[in-house]
């Protein structure tokens, strides 16, 4: 009988097993694959609507009563909206459908109307028979129908102002009102009580003489500042309590003369001025030590600039121009986002919505345009990422991140150039201290250290990469860091004097004799501790010594009266070492991994050919190595990269871009882990907070990618494997 | 019991007295005692794991390396022992080069390879003649020929056979006085066995050279003297010819015409 060979199929079992494996591996890269795709898509999908561009879309009319508006403003709640009609009228009616809510008649003709800055729902209307009314609008909570009352403040009585050209008013925090006058001949600021009071108004008055022809006066920054326009130029005045009515420099305002428009922008450090070739943003500033208005940026356009309104919340614009074209501006991101050809009159007054994506505009037949604002981002532009902008109040364009601020006015600062640096710097000083004790670590536990101690050696360091972050972080930011600051002499000396001490060391171990020497062989590490110890020692003892000789008494002081460098507590070189004590397991647990797969033979070859053991390590072992310590270190890199837990607390987390040693940063993983509970979803600077996520995400993939990429290229050349 | 087949004392270059190796207290040499002519070719037969390469590496001490290795007694090149106070493994090794059984070439270019050894000896003359010194090292390992338009290239692209050949350019390069060959030809096909067979013969009349193979023809053609090591111990000891023709001892016959192992 012969047995049949079978050669064509696999006993069932074995291929059933064959198929188990290989659909469980798959399965296996497949979901590891599958969330990394999904974890990218969701980031994308978070951050991409900040590039999304804006639009003005087409809009819906509505019919109301004909009448020229002198004012139009949406009220906070966003669905009615209160119109000042130069007849005398004011009227409030729902944005929905222009159904009229309330309407009241003033006795005179109205002259110019105009929203109270820095209060919510007040507006000052100049009536031809010189006189100021102040109207309330309060919207009554729980209707289903927008139910505004109109109030007249001020007992209902009008304040007597006298011949003025223009004039505004500002609310303080404390509610009263503080009036400025513009006449031909002088500018007057009056202070009123809260007008929710019956008391007549009075108060005290300054006043300055004025003759440079303003023809416009606007309350400036928190109502401490006015700016007058026209005539000459701008100045910018002081009010200050104790200082009185102090003009300032007066600057030229180049091609906006004769003055047509000029718009507050959000805060009032800026005014959008009216010029020929479009809109320019002057911005107060205190350059060279006088408060002037500065030019800060122009936005170009085709035709002349007729009508202009700011954003309630942002630093955005909508410019209505001479040939009906409507354009979407944004100041600190210096563009203008959209346009759209004439629907709108020439002389329609605009409004918008508090949340500005409602745009407003009402021409004296009556018709009112309702035009969406598709523009949720204007902020965010690669130029403002990543270029350095000129901010309000900035002596000079600059790189900032700053995404909150205590007052709602403030401008977002959105440049991730400081978090990228302090992402940067952070990993460079933990891997100028990792990188050599990691590499070196596991070149001496690779290949000289007695098997014997590296059993012990090899586990107990990698065990320290289970260490959690968050004790090194805590460990660095509350008990290294004041450690530092007040031993920083301590720390410089141990620093120089330990390696340097370990050295003479070495050349003295050379000097003892050969036998102890060979019975001491690979056991040296664990003998070197003791004049390590010692060392250490002398430097703390030695400190002081050195720091009163040669620094007067106090380093940190000297440091800053010679060099002017700055210290502060938690800085970098407090960070680079608590987070290379987190990347020195990772290093030098694969470094030494790839030194010891060094094949024994090729060490063999190098010995029998008549190489010392170090020059067996330098040109054989290490260059063997090399792909594997090259990918330790970048791994080591991308986790530094990406190390959250240990900056947020070892650092000030300031974003400032400064290189010292003894500056704290902000690196992009800590940024997000302090900014993201606190921004609102769905806004700007949550979906910003997204993009940096996923620009942590290519930083660690591109030096993970780099990294293997050089990985492969080295074995190529070097590999043995 | 000492066996030489060697008159003239003059003649020796290694001296081989009492030597014991001992891994981890487990003895794979006992008591080997032997004289090595020079510049003449001495074979080392014998059954797997009988110690050959461990004699042979004891030549060098490499056996050193060995973390539990011990060795007693004397090995005496040109009348010094090797193992005496004193003695640099290093400088010994350049006087005692080595091939070992599977070619291990670094990571390098061809060149590199062969200029590893003049290089780490750092004598900045050598550096001027680097270029000829690798020529004639290659030529004399009879792989010049197919290397010479691509020494940069990297020394893990060539074949098994010119591996080989080039860890023996490699080794000869620093010119030592004898050559360790651990069976330099076990992984080679026929005719890169041949090569290596006639690069023995050329190499004779300056080296000294200790071969360890497997292979009974290739100790017949190849050697002058041949040694026979059973279970540690020396067994038999002699002229090729007198080995391989009419081997005194009865192991040392069962050996060679394959009754046992
Ligand atoms: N590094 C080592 N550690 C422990 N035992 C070894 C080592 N090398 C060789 N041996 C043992 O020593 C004996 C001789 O080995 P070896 O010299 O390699 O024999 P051969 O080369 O003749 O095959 C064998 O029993 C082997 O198991
Ligand atoms: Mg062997």
């Amino acid at each position: 009988m012969r047995a049949s060979l079978n050669i064509a199929t696999l006993p069932r079992r074995r291929r059933w097993i064959d198929f188990l494996t290989r659909a469980v591996m798959a399965l296996g890269a497949a979901a590891v694959a599958a969330v990394i795709v999904l974890m990218l898509a969701f980031l994308v999908q978070v951050a991409a609507p900040l590039f999304l561009p804006a639009a003005i879309a087409p809009s819906t009319e509505l019919s109301l009563p004909a009448g020229h508006a002198k004012l139009l403003r949406v009220h906070p709640s966003g669905d009615a909206a209160l119109r000042v009609d130069a007849d005398g009228r004011i009227s409030i009616f729902a944005l929905s459908d222009g159904a009229q809510l309330q309407s009241r008649w003033l006795d005179a003709t109205v002259v110019a109307a105009k929203p109270v800055f820095l209060a919510n729902d007040l507006h000052a209307v100049l009536d031809s028979a010189q006189q100021l009314w102040l109207l309330q609008t309060v919207q009554r909570g729980g209707a289903r129908r927008p139910s505004p009352e109109l109030n007249i403040l001020f007992g209902g009585r009008p304040i007597p102002v006298g011949a003025v050209i223009d004039y505004d008013l500002a609310q303080q925090a404390d509610g009263t009102l503080k009036l400025a006058l513009l006449s031909p001949t002088a500018l007057q600021v009056r202070r009123l009580p809260a007008p929710f009071t019956t008391v007549a108004p009075s108060g005290g008055a300054q006043s300055h003489t004025l003759e440079d022809g303003a023809e416009r006066v606007l309350f400036g920054p928190g109502g401490r500042w006015l700016f007058t326009l026209g005539g000459t130029g701008a100045t910018v005045w002081s009010i200050a309590p104790r200082v009185g009515l102090q003009p300032f420099a007066n600057t030229p305002l180049p091609g906006a003369l004769p003055l047509h428009s000029a718009t507050p922008l959000l805060g009032r450090q800026s005014l959008l001025i009216a010029g020929d070739g479009g809109v320019a943003q002057w911005s107060l500033s205190r350059a060279g030590g006088r408060p002037h208005l500065a030019l800060v940026r122009t936005f170009p356009l085709a035709a002349a600039p007729r009508t202009m309104v700011a954003e309630r919340q942002r630093k955005g614009f909508v410019v209505l121009d001479e040939t009906h074209n409507l354009h979407l501006g944004h100041a600190t991101s210096g563009r203008i986002l959209a346009h759209r050809k004439g629907t709108v009159g020439m002389d329609a007054a605009l409004a918008l919505s508090p949340q500005a994506d409602l745009l407003l505009a009402l021409e004296p037949s009556g018709k009112l345009h309702r035009i969406p604002l598709l523009n949720a981002h204007p902020e965010v532009s690669w130029a403002t990422l990543f270029s350095k902008v000129q901010y309000e109040s900035y002596e000079e364009p600059a790189h900032i991140w700053q995404s909150a601020a205590a007052h709602t006015d403030f401008e977002p600062k959105f440049s991730l150039a400081p978090l990228l640096f302090g992402t940067l710097k952070a990993a460079f000083y933990a891997m100028l201290f990792a990188a050599p004790v990691a590499v070196m670590g596991a070149i001496y536990t690779a290949c000289f250290m007695a098997p014997g101690m590296r059993r012990w050696v090899k586990p107990t360091i990698e065990m320290m990469a289970a260490l959690p972050t968050v004790v090194l972080g805590f460990l660095a930011g509350l008990w290294l860091a004041p450690l530092i600051e007040a031993n920083l002499a301590a720390t410089a000396a141990l620093f120089l004097l330990v390696p340097g001490g370990m050295l003479l060391f070495a050349g003295l171990w050379r000097r003892l004799g050969e036998n102890f020497r060979k019975r001491c062989e690979g056991w040296q590490g664990l003998l070197a501790v003791a004049p390590m110890v010692g060392l250490a020692a002398a430097a703390i003892h030695l400190a002081p010594t050195i720091e009163s000789a040669w620094f007067g008494g106090d380093l940190k002081a000297w440091l800053f009266a010679v060099h002017g460098i700055d210290y502060e507590q938690r800085n970098a070189l407090v960070v680079g070492l608590a987070m290379g004590v987190a990347v020195i397991p990772l290093i030098f647990a694969i470094a030494e991994d790839a030194i010891h797969a060094v094949p024994p033979h090729l060490a063999d070859a190098s010995l029998a050919l008549g190489a010392t053991r170090w020059q067996t390590v330098t040109r054989v072992i290490l260059l063997t190595a090399s792909p594997g310590i090259f990918s330790a270190l970048m791994i080591g890199l991308g986790r530094a990269v990406g190390e959250t837990m240990i900056v947020l607390m070892a650092t000030g987390n300031t974003p400032i871009t400064d290189f010292s040693i003894f500056q704290g940063m902000r690196t992009l993983a800590a940024n997000i882990a302090v900014e993201l509970p606190e921004s609102e979803v769905g806004g700007t600077h949550y979906r910003l907070l997204y993009l940096t996520a996923l620009l942590l995400f290519a930083m660690t993939f591109a030096f993970n990618t780099a990294g293997d990429l050089v990985r492969e290229r080295l074995r190529m050349r070097f590999g043995s494997l | 019991m000492l066996q030489t087949p060697i008159a003239d004392a003059a003649q020796i270059c290694l001296r081989v007295r009492g030597l014991t190796v001992a891994y981890a207290e487990e003895p794979a040499l006992q008591g080997i005692s032997l004289d090595i002519p020079r510049h003449q070719v001495t074979a080392f037969i014998g059954p797997s794991g009988c110690g050959k390469t461990t004699l042979l590496r004891s030549f060098n001490r490499m056996n050193e390396l060995i973390e539990d290795a011990r060795t007693e007694g004397v090995i005496e090149l040109e009348g010094c022992n090797i193992f005496q106070a004193g003695v640099d493994p290093a400088q010994l090794r350049r006087q005692v080069g080595m091939v070992f059984q599977r070619p291990n070439p670094f990571p390098k270019s061809i060149y590199d390879n062969v200029a590893y050894g003049l290089r780490i000896q750092s004598s900045s003359s050598r550096a001027a003649n680097l270029d000829q010194e690798v020529e004639s090292a290659l030529r004399r390992a009879a792989l010049w020929d197919e290397v010479a338009d691509r020494l940069d290239a990297p020394a893990l692209t060539l074949s098994g056979g010119q591996q080989q050949r080039l860890v023996i350019a490699r080794a000869i390069a620093v010119k030592p006085a004898v050559l360790l060959l651990d069976e330099p030809a076990s992984a080679l096909d026929p005719i890169s066995t041949l090569k290596i067979e006639q690069l023995i013969h050329q190499l004779k009349s300056n080296y000294t050279i200790i071969i360890v193979t497997h292979n009974m023809q290739q100790a017949a053609r190849v050697s002058d003297f041949t040694a026979f090591l059973n279970a540690g111990r020396l067994v038999e000891y002699g002229p090729a010819e007198a080995v391989f023709t009419n081997p005194k001892e009865r192991q040392t016959e069962d050996y060679i015409t394959g009754r046992r192992g």
